[in-house]
């Protein structure tokens, strides 16, 4: 039995999908420092959050982590032009050089700003955003809450941990626009950096109220285990840590580039199966039951699919021995 | 049906416990009401009958919990969940689903109820609570009220035969709370335990079965009514309009409804002296003709109004009437259609904070939002600089409003009284003569409200023009001159207060509606 729900577009995919989608492209973006993989992972994110999510949420959404995004790149720009590193290539413009003697040390600010250093500097910030607007992406599309729901029952500590720290970041913009808003009848004094003012407030109610839903969620039965043995409980358990564990390995030794590809790939399938027994322990007692089932569509395969591909292509770009793919990297 | 026994419960690094060796019975149908001052421990009680205390508090627990004579005592909320369902106060943000219907699916889901089963449960309860055109709504776009029902719903629809209740009318106005109430009633009817925290109880009292009172000081006394509550209630100041009309003429029994103390009243009347009419100074601010709009949504439309100096003026109207936006737009600090001027003409909007506030202040449904300090003597300190008055302008003010408070509390740490105070301290710092107030009685409890009403009354005298936007009768009868209704956004004409509230039948002032003639306790002459 299940019932289709929703009438949105954002519905078109499983929030499952729409967040494994989110994640390789965030994933793609931290793995490249290409312009053009950038480039099209941000616009793709923004271009997929103006169609299928809800417009108010859209809107919110592109408000802030539009915002931030432009910051960061910004930011990057003007810390190179600040602590600027002299080169021969063409310069884009001159500044005077500032420079600090302290002990030993010389500190040369400013200084003639050269294209090349510019270049950098807007892809070192464009990665960050890039990153930024994919995770943005999932989160006005799919609610993180919905996510959770579709959590394996074996999954328990980690889906709660993980949906309180999802859920905190949405609830951070709410609050801050309140809280925002609210201080704006206020006023500060110069003395008072409006920046701490504000930050108190708002984490210690998005914090609040993300505990809040977790508190109720565990009302409601969500985590009850049923009549596990105890023993079989704890291995599934011991199985999803030791899965986690090596995920991180993993990712660790792609990400840092010391390893021969092997290891990582090794460790990942070792992981997966360890997921997959951990879920078959707990699912041999079953507690919970589904009436409200949005169903996997040939479409939701596909696009993972893609976007596993997207993940094994870029990350094979970054292997120095594969020349083929050098034009991604 | 639940029981406690010698149940103590201490937060941690708490000198004392915050309910001490509590004995309680709720039986099988009953229809409960958990009252006392807010901090008093209304909210632990609840939490402790389902695991929330201390599993998501902190703290610890002694003593026994028993559900039809099984043992919860340390168990987990999940434990709890299929015998007893829990209502927070807010429930939108304990919601995990889009819809109505996946909503009300979830906790079932998670008890692992058959689908079929699910399914002829969810018709049942949006039967029950009027929830059937609903189902396939999303949550976001419903009221207030209808929130409330559909978190009800989803906390019994898996058969749960105790249903826990924080607060759940406060936030309510007065429409939406009576629904409410018939909903719970009936809910009690068919079997279920209904036990509710509030320290709302003016519409309560006289429909609930029993009366527990948590006294603030780790006791807690339970009483049925057809013992009547005379004992718990006659020297308590913590009682709604008509029980302290009870208390002041001496009859006996209390009144809990306005039925009982309007046959009473026909048989012994008592003088009356209304309250003198003020004497309004000149207009200091008005509104023509301003208009709101988020996206299609009309919110104000063409309100007109003005505040005059030495008057309290209040909007009332029920939850998403607009009055909120108005106030914002009347602040200055929304976008809005239509004109708003100070007396001499200057727009609000036109000015920076700091030259705003020396003519208006605004105090925000959440006051807490104005406190980011870490100290009540750097909150006044940062105050008096801002407004570039005097060391101690603000402390004085507030001291005027609240007595003193040690300046090295934390401004978290003061009660919800006490940190309105303080924002509203702050807020009038540089001597604005206008004050704006949204929703300022939410979560205080019936002394606070009294202190808050001396408060504003006082800065009427001093000459201030004050607009108050409630839901909250009972507290505007207290300190309104004049009212004006709100609802859809539009506005009617201001009239003197006690013609408007009084026009409000059954939603009226409890005095008014069992005297006739005035609106508060203090204008009837013992």
């Amino acid at each position: 039995m299940s019932v289709l729900v929703g009438r949105d577009k954002a519905s078109a995919l499983t929030a499952t999908t729409w967040w494994l989608l989110g994640v390789a492209l965030a994933l793609s973006a931290s793995l490249s420092h290409n312009a053009l993989l950038l480039g099209s992972v941000s616009f793709v994110s923004l271009a997929l959050i103006a169609v299928f999510a809800d417009r108010e949420r859209g809107r919110t959404t592109i408000r802030i982590y539009g915002t931030m995004a432009i910051l960061v790149i910004v930011l990057r720009i003007v810390f190179r032009i600040v602590f600027n590193s002299p080169t021969l290539d063409p310069v884009a413009f001159n500044l005077p050089t500032l420079s600090a003697q302290v002990g030993q040390l010389r500190f040369s600010y400013l200084g003639p700003v050269s294209w090349i250093n510019l270049g950098r500097a807007f892809i070192d910030g464009l990665h960050l955003a890039a990153i930024i607007l994919a995770v943005a992406m999932a989160n006005a599309v799919a609610n993180p809450r919905k996510l959770l729901r579709a959590a394996p029952t074996a999954l328990y500590e980690f889906a709660t941990a993980a949906a309180v720290a999802l859920n905190l970041a949405p609830q951070l913009v709410t609050s801050l626009f309140r809280v925002r808003r609210a201080r704006a009848l206020r006023g500060a004094s110069s003395g008072l950096s409006g920046f701490g003012g504000v930050v108190v407030p708002v984490i210690e109610d998005a914090i609040n109220k993300s505990l809040e839903l977790a508190a109720s969620m565990d009302a409601r039965g969500f985590g009850r285990t049923g009549r596990q043995k105890p023993g079989a409980l704890a291995a599934s358990r011991a199985a999803i840590a030791l899965a986690l564990l090596l995920m991180a390995t993993a990712t660790y030794l792609l990400l840092a580039g010391h390893s021969e590809v092997w290891l990582p790939v090794t460790l990942v399938a070792i992981a997966l199966g360890a997921v997959s027994a951990s879920m078959r322990l707990a699912n041999l007692h079953q507690v919970r039951t589904r009436l409200v089932i949005q169903r996997r569509t040939a479409m939701d395969i596909l696009i993972r699919l893609v976007a596993l591909a997207l993940l094994i292509l870029v990350a094979a770009a970054q292997l120095p021995s594969d020349a083929a793919l050098r034009w991604l990297s | 049906m639940i029981s406690l026994r010698d149940v103590t419960f201490t937060f941690s690094g708490a000198e004392s416990p915050t309910l001490g060796r509590v004995n309680l019975d709720f039986t099988s149908g009953e229809f409960a009401l958990i009252a006392g001052p807010t901090g008093s421990g209304k909210s632990t009680l609840l939490k402790l009958m389902i695991g929330l205390a201390p599993h998501f508090t902190g703290g610890s627990v002694a003593g026994s919990i028993q559900i039809d004579g099984h043992e919860y005592s340390g168990l987990q909320p999940h434990d709890f969940a299929s015998r007893v369902g829990y209502v927070n106060q807010q429930p939108e943000g304990s919601f995990v689903s889009d819809t109505v219907f996946e909503e009300l699916a979830f906790g079932m889901e998670q008890l692992g109820i058959e689908p079929e089963t699910m399914r002829a449960r969810i018709d049942y309860v949006a039967e029950t609570l009027n929830l059937t055109h609903l189902l396939q709504s999303s949550l976001d776009s419903l009221s207030g009220g209808e929130q409330q029902r559909v978190a009800i719903g989803a906390a019994i629809a898996g058969g749960q035969q105790i249903l826990l209740l924080d607060e759940p009318t406060s936030a309510l106005d007065t429409v939406s709370a009576t629904t409410l109430l018939a909903v719970l009633r009936r809910l009690s009817s068919q079997g279920i335990t209904v036990i509710m925290a509030e320290h709302r109880i003016e519409r309560l009292l006289g429909s609930v079965d029993s009366l527990t009172v948590v006294h603030g000081d780790g006791t807690v006394s339970k009483v049925k009514a057809i013992d009547g509550y005379d004992q718990l209630l006659r020297n308590n100041r913590m009682v709604p309009p008509v029980v302290e009309l009870g208390q002041k003429l001496g009859w006996t029994p209390l009144p809990l409804t306005i039925s009982q103390a309007a046959e009473k009243w026909r048989s012994e009347p008592a003088e009356c002296a209304a309250r003198g009419g003020v004497e309004p100074g000149d207009t200091v601010l008005s509104a023509v003709d301003v208009s709101v709009n988020y996206g299609e949504v009309k919110a104000v439309s063409s309100a007109s109004l003005s505040m005059r100096s030495g008057s309290i003026s209040a909007l009332v109207g029920p939850n998403g009437s607009g009055k909120s936006s108005l106030l914002w737009a009347l602040a200055g600090e929304l976008k809005h259609a239509g004109s708003v001027s100070f007396g001499d003409g200057v727009e609000p909007a036109s000015l920076k904070p700091s030259q705003r506030l020396a003519r208006l202040a605004m105090v925000p449904q959440n006051a807490s939002d104005l406190l980011m300090l870490s100290s009540v003597g750097a909150e006044l300190a940062e105050s008096d600089a801002f407004a570039e008055m005097a060391t101690g302008t603000t402390g004085q003010i507030f001291a005027s409003l609240s007595g003193r408070i040690d300046p090295k509390r934390h401004p978290r740490d003061l009660s919800s009284g006490q940190q309105l105070s303080l924002v509203i301290a702050m807020q009038l710092a540089k001597g604005a003569g206008i004050l704006l107030l949204d929703e300022p009685t939410r979560g205080l409890d019936y002394v606070a409200k009294h202190r808050l009403a001396e408060q504003l009354l006082s800065l009427r005298d001093d000459g201030k023009a004050i607009l108050i936007a409630s839901h909250d009768i009972e507290f505007l009868a207290l300190v309104a001159d004049s009212c004006s209704l709100i609802s859809h956004g539009a506005l009617a004409p201001f009239g003197p207060a006690n013609d408007v509230l009084s026009t409000l039948a059954e939603h009226a002032p409890q005095i008014w509606q069992v005297t006739h003639r005035v609106a508060t306790v203090a204008e009837v002459l013992a």
